[in-house]
């Protein structure tokens, strides 16, 4: 038998009576949450607004948003306003033109000598440098680079900071109305999807049986048909316009919310809150709008804010086709087709609805992902 | 009962494993040690989140990239597997040391045949050629007691059922014809009626290879029919061991005796007795008995000082001041004191 | 198995079926303007209109629509493009290009996209692993036809090294091939990312499986376990991100192969809609709706081949 003491060290065995009282003896509660409950949006607030990605990509959609919105009355052009004299010039933006950036200036190559001389063509101070010169079938040429705002002729002080087109419109202008009406297409599309898909999948989720298997079948059906074929025989139907894109874009576009929201109530329906509210009697309407739906508004969200840049996408697309909207409104898609057919001689005319465009999906793809993480409950909590 | 006192096959020796998250550090394992005697089953019993199944991954070296072992040993063949690196642990793992899951349904390759899954072990790590790892794994098979070995040979883990799952598991552990066997609640996630037959079979494959057997439960109705020890695990320590009849029929520990009256049987007719209170936050654990704040018993000094070791004999010892010369005698609860009884009642019939 | 490739196959028919269908009351319900042309002769109207059966009731015209595709891949004729063309004997001579140009590009995706994506995976969070994902974010946004300005202002123009446009008179593969490099990069950057970034998600959720882990339990190297478990498994569920990428590939493939002038399908149908020749156009969509189902059909099936809960059919 071990000995009295356990084996312990005299210095333990001397330690204070008082240590030993007892201090428990009552009833032990469980120990009460010392923090404050948070609400499900409002953790996911908190976990978007810590990524500092989400938050980057969320200013530069509002800053394209905010720009869309002033841009086109702030310059003094409208996007419509044609001037052939003024046509496909480069883009000359102050301050920066001082640098030799954007100072709207383009070499004319292949010109003859003589006509250097002629002020109708070549207007006084217009002739910057002469770049190269030599004959071609015995007449002297050269390569010039010149002020292509005197050679159009453009009134001193007036700037196209992303230059003119081939009507020569205004393409700062023409980009952020294209910004605009590119922007408004996919808004809509997308909760015009929305509403669709969740009133279509509510309905097969909530009532089941037969009715969804009707339901998800012709979904299915609708889903097997390949999505540029269905959008493009549908702007043939609809013409071109922007609420036919709209249209085209909504033909099978809410497959995927219906099929999610759907899925959710199979997961919800049968849980036993929504079995005890149904027990009480509560109307079916109340049930999928209280009860089930709200569960749904996390991958909702996540889902729409994915499909916005491919709308955007989709209407770009359509525009390199040729069903874009009508002219003379623009869009993004319409601005990169008529830039991409002057590519090589004016790549400005490209650059910079490319670049727009191209920023907008970063923006928006890099937002959607904030966003799924944040909503994602299973990393509730996470980073505490 | 079959013990070699002195043929220890692995010895951990206060092993402490912490990991590093958002919010700082996570004590898991503070001071853990144990030994393995050849042959005999220990058992690791705790609440989840306690650091039973910290310690085994540290042992079968496949902790997660955040965790550190911050101090102590695993003393197996000679080795330290705390500082075997990973390019030498696949030698030991399988072959010397095999594991069996906590979850059956999740631990086989779902795109993988069966058969492939047992003989891969046998061919990559033993080179053993073809014909010979089909027939070697088609008598595990039949060890572990799948029928038709040779049809279901072929098929994909989601043919199978949970029991089922579990036993070609078994199977893939012993195929690398492993000295020790861990199993790491191996039946937690198993129907109660296929509970007994995966018991019953690790018990005999114990006895037909001569395994020694570390067994991780929260579950001491588990533990009672397997275990020749009995490790108390919580909140990162072990709080009480001895031999099972030492922790069934004498625990010294408050929470043993809270597990003890919180396991269900056929006969309490009170209500059972939950454990109040959640395991503290081991990110700051508590100062003195991390069991303190939820025991009943507690004393002031709970709350100070962390309770050392008192041996009660050769082989059973627990970490709580209660045991103190100075402090007040405290009865076993009644109704644990009635369920100890009954236990020793239904022994001695079935002795 | 074989019932599931003919429940496959059986589903690609119906749609097949819908498309035309869908076409051909498009086409019906458009204005026919293509034969309100005042330069032709009113009898020779009504002949060309009794040719194209355009005066018999509609669902007879839906019969002979149907039979004339069918029995005969009859499309009808191309009106405005290629007046009295035959629309199969004008989409004969672009199918090659259109599917040499679709089939290269997925051909340098799939491995492209692997590379990068386990590589990503297995540096998680390291500087290889970061610029591999912000690369991937960006060929994921931008338009494949963006890049392919891009690529054409750069590598044609800029730095000539590559052909402005396709060179049709090439006579060597090679020398197609190299005409048609560009706009193969273009279409191949988006399906590379997507493949990437789907491969890095799955591999990096199966290192953390328990399978993966009773694999390294039972002895296997690092290495080996994750070749022969993580590997395998990941590749599965990148089938699903085939088909989409397939469609992508395609569509963008349209776009593509004007600002290249490769004579294929894209092309063709953009002049088809700009022109209004809507036999044409509806040909071409059927003729498109094919190949995509075809593709999607293959990658199906061969899904079954990979994955053994498809094939056997079982649960979970």
């Amino acid at each position: 038998m071990v000995d009295k003491n356990h084996g312990l060290p005299e210095e333990l065995l001397n330690l204070p009576d008082s240590d030993f009282e007892m201090v428990q003896a009552g009833e032990i509660k469980d120990e009460k949450f010392k923090t404050k409950p948070v609400g499900f949006f409002k953790d996911a607030l908190f976990r978007l607004r810590k990524s500092k990605i989400s938050v980057v990509s969320f200013w530069i959609i509002m800053a394209i948003v905010i720009l869309s919105l002033l841009v086109p009355s702030i310059t003094g052009y409208t996007y419509t306003e044609q001037s052939v004299r003024q046509k496909n010039l480069p883009p000359k933006i102050p301050f920066l033109e001082d640098l030799g950036i954007a100072d709207g200036t383009r070499v004319l190559t292949n010109r003859k000598k003589s006509s250097l001389e002629d002020t109708n063509r070549f207007p006084e101070g217009c002739v910057l440098e002469i770049i190269r010169e030599y004959e071609a079938n015995g007449v002297p040429v050269v390569d010039v680079k010149i002020d292509a705002y005197l050679y159009a002729g453009v009134p001193e002080g007036e700037y196209h900071w992303f230059g003119t087109d081939y009507l020569g419109r205004d393409l700062m202008t023409r980009l952020f109305q294209g910004a605009r009406i590119s922007l408004l297409i996919a808004l809509l599309s997308v909760v015009t999807n929305v509403i669709i898909g969740v009133i279509y999948g509510s309905v097969a989720g909530y009532y089941g049986g037969k009715v969804d298997m009707v339901m998800t079948h012709l979904a299915e059906v609708l889903d097997g048909l390949p999505y540029i074929v269905v959008t493009i025989l549908f702007m043939i139907l609809f013409g071109s316009g922007m609420f036919s894109i709209i249209l085209a874009l909504t033909v099978t576009g809410w497959i995927g919310t219906a099929r999610l929201i759907r899925a959710q109530f199979y997961r919800f329906k049968g849980r036993e809150y929504v079995l005890a509210a149904r027990t009480l009697g509560t109307p079916d309407i109340k049930l999928i709008f209280r009860h089930i739906l709200p569960n749904t508004v996390g991958p909702l969200i996540t889902r729409a804010m994915i499909a916005i840049p491919g709308a955007i996408f989709s209407e770009s697309f359509l525009a390199y086709i040729g069903l874009g909207i009508k002219p003379p409104e623009p869009s993004i898609g319409v601005l990169l087709s008529d830039g991409q057919d002057v590519l090589l001689q004016y790549p400005y005319q490209t650059l910079f609805p490319a670049i727009l465009i191209s920023v907008l999906m970063i923006a928006f793809n890099l937002f959607a992902n904030g966003l799924r993480d944040a909503l994602d409950p299973t990393r509730r909590g996470e980073e505490e | 009962m079959a013990i070699h006192p002195n043929d220890t096959i692995l010895k951990v020796d206060d092993l402490r494993i912490s990991f590093k998250v958002y919010g700082g550090m996570v004590r898991a394992v503070r001071g853990v040690s144990f030994d393995l005697k050849r042959g005999e089953t220990v058992a690791i019993v705790g609440e989840s989140g306690s650091g039973k199944s910290v310690s085994i991954k540290a042992i079968m070296g496949i902790l997660p990239g955040n965790a550190i072992i911050e101090s102590g040993s695993i003393q197996y063949g000679g080795m330290d597997l705390t500082k075997v690196t990973e390019d030498d642990f696949h030698k030991i793992r399988g072959k010397r040391i095999g594991l069996i899951f906590q979850d059956p349904l999740s631990a086989l390759n779902p795109i993988m045949k069966i058969g492939k899954q047992i003989t891969e072990v046998l061919h990559l790590t033993k080179k053993i050629n073809r014909e010979d790892a089909k027939n070697q794994a088609l008598g595990l098979m039949r060890a572990v007691g799948i029928p038709e070995a040779e049809r279901r040979f072929n098929q994909y883990p989601f043919q199978f059922s949970g029991g089922m799952r579990q036993r070609i598991v078994i199977a893939i552990a012993l195929a690398g014809d492993p000295e020790i066997l861990i199993c790491d609640e191996p039946t937690t996630a198993l129907d109660v009626t296929v509970q007994a037959k995966i018991l019953e079979l690790i018990n005999k494959i114990k006895e037909a290879r001569h395994l020694s057997v570390i067994f991780i439960t929260h579950d001491l109705g588990v533990v009672a029919n397997m275990a020749d020890r009995v490790n108390v695990m919580y909140a990162g320590k072990i709080v009480e061991c001895g031999t099972s009849e030492e922790v069934f029929f004498q625990p010294a520990h408050p929470y043993t005796w809270a597990l003890l009256s919180s396991m269900p049987d056929l006969q309490t007719k009170e209500r059972l007795m939950a454990i109040p209170g959640t395991p503290p936050n081991m990110i700051f654990p508590p100062k003195g008995d991390a069991f303190a704040a939820r025991n009943r018993y507690a004393m002031k000094i709970d709350f100070e000082r962390e309770p050392p070791y008192f041996q009660l004999s050769p082989t059973h010892r627990a970490a709580t001041w209660l045991l103190h010369p100075k402090a007040p005698k405290v009865p076993l609860p009644d109704v644990l004191q009635a369920r100890i009884d009954r236990m020793k009642g239904s022994e001695a019939l079935d002795g | 198995m074989f019932k599931y490739i003919l429940r496959r196959i059986g589903a690609m028919l119906l749609t097949l079926f819908l498309i035309m269908t869908l076409s051909f009351w498009i086409i019906r319900l458009m204005p026919m303007s293509i034969f309100e042309n005042p330069n032709i002769p009113p009898d020779i109207q009504k002949l060309l209109m009794s040719e194209m059966h355009l005066d018999k009731p509609m669902l007879l015209q839906y019969y002979y629509f149907l039979e004339g595709i069918i029995l005969e891949g009859e499309f009808g004729t191309s009106v405005k493009v290629r007046p009295r063309m035959d629309v199969f004997e004008i989409l004969s001579s672009r199918i090659p290009p259109t599917v040499q140009l679709n089939f290269l590009s997925l051909l340098i995706s799939l491995p492209l996209g692997v590379i990068f994506g386990t590589i990503a995976a297995l540096r998680r969070n390291k500087a290889a692993d970061n610029i591999i994902s912000f690369l991937i974010v960006i060929c994921i946004s931008v338009p494949s036809f963006v890049f392919a300005s891009l690529l054409q202002y750069c590598f044609t123009f800029r730095w000539p090294i590559f052909p402005t446009l396709y060179d049709s008179t090439a006579t060597s593969f090679f020398g197609t091939l190299h005409s048609l490099t560009l706009p193969i990069i273009a279409l191949a950057l988006n399906p590379i990312a997507t493949i990437a970034r789907y491969l890095r998600g799955e591999l990096i959720e199966t290192l953390s499986s328990e399978y993966l882990l009773l694999a390294r339990t039972k002895g296997l190297t690092r290495a080996q376990a994750t070749v022969r478990h993580a590997f395998r498994n990941s590749l599965v569920p990148i089938a699903n991100t085939i088909i989409p990428m397939i469609t992508g590939i395609m569509g963008g493939s349209l776009v593509v192969e004007k600002m290249f002038a490769v004579p294929g399908m894209g092309g063709l149908l953009i002049d088809s809609i700009l022109a209004g020749d809507h036999f044409l156009t509806v040909a071409l969509l059927i003729f498109y709706s094919t190949i995509s189902l075809c593709t999607i059909l293959i990658v199906d099936i061969s899904y079954g081949f990979i994955d053994p809960r498809i094939r056997i059919g079982g649960g979970k």
